[in-house]
């Protein structure tokens, strides 16, 4: 299979305003809680080198994140998903050795959302957030919520989906991160009462 | 309920003290090692417990961060506290970048 990264971004023609880089926790989870094509119609989304490589590594496992990775992987081969080469790996060097909690694939993501302009970066690892919106300069950080609220207030999943959707993706992570994920069911809820 | 056979490594030491206890106890080394895994988990899973509660109550806002993070650790609280800052963050973007594109969908 010919390599997906690519050096520039390239220009579509009919494809979403909304742009987001995303790192390999939030793919998982859009993933996990099956609403990624639904996203792709709302947001382009795109992932460094780094985390396509994370996204193959994980691919080999049996459970539910290793499927996860294999859908992900699919819809970059048919070019859903972007994959873009970082140019500064020295400023990824920097932010991973000048902190302790944030790992490769998020230092990739934060560095291609800085270089390419691109104000939001999509990751659900709690464990880095805080330290990632410390150096995260223009960018924007989110949780993949931010994408499956979209598409709740945008009327392409219902509230029950998008509940049902967080329910499978907290199934898999700690108690610590599945405490956010039902609090996030609680406001999702009041979108829907908003509407 | 079905038994596992395990092996496993311990210090001549630690071993030394299992098998003092055992023998006061009138009892197995095997069940003294039993015993103390299920003491063990079963005191892990109230901790747990425990921090899911107050993890709850942090979140719904009945208990303070300095209380919470006493309960499960500063590191975890303000992981949780960020956590839901950003959530909130998350939403509001959501519903503000949903605005802009439904106006210019209009627009168009």
């Amino acid at each position: 299979m010919p390599s997906p990264i690519q050096e520039k971004i390239p220009n579509q023609n009919e494809v979403p305003e909304t742009i987001v880089v995303g790192d390999t926790s939030a793919l998982i989870s859009l993933a996990v809680g099956g609403v990624v094509q639904k996203c792709l119609k709302i947001s382009r989304i795109i992932i460094p080198g780094f985390v396509y490589t994370e996204l193959k590594d994980m691919s080999k496992f049996k459970d539910s994140h290793g499927k996860a990775s294999k859908r992900t992987i699919e819809l970059i081969s048919k070019g859903h998903i972007e994959v873009m080469k970082v140019r500064n790996k020295s400023k990824v060097e920097h932010l991973i050795s000048g902190h302790s909690r944030i790992d490769e694939g998020e230092a990739e993501a934060l560095v291609l959302a800085l270089e390419n302009s691109i104000p939001i970066m999509i990751t659900d690892d709690f464990k880095s957030l805080a330290d990632l919106k410390k150096v995260s300069e223009k960018v924007e950080i989110h949780l993949s919520v931010y994408l499956l609220s979209r598409l709740v207030i945008e009327k392409m999943v219902s509230v029950s989906q998008a509940q049902s959707a967080l329910d499978k993706i907290a199934k898999g992570r700690t108690w610590e991160s599945a405490a956010i994920y039902h609090l996030a069911k609680k406001y999702i809820e009041e979108l829907n009462e908003e509407k | 309920m079905t038994l596992e056979q395990v092996s496993l490594r311990v210090d001549a030491r630690l071993l030394h003290e299992i098998d003092d206890i055992a023998k006061a106890d009138f009892k197995r080394r095997s069940d003294i090692i039993r015993d103390a895994l299920v003491s063990y988990i079963k005191r892990e899973l109230e901790i747990r417990q425990l921090k899911e509660i107050a993890t709850k109550q942090f979140l719904e806002g009945k208990l303070g961060f300095d209380d919470f993070a006493r309960i499960v650790g500063f590191e975890v609280a303000t992981q949780i506290k960020t956590g839901k800052e950003t959530l909130e963050e998350s939403i509001k973007r959501a519903k503000s970048d949903s605005r802009k594109d439904t106006k210019s969908k209009r627009s168009s």
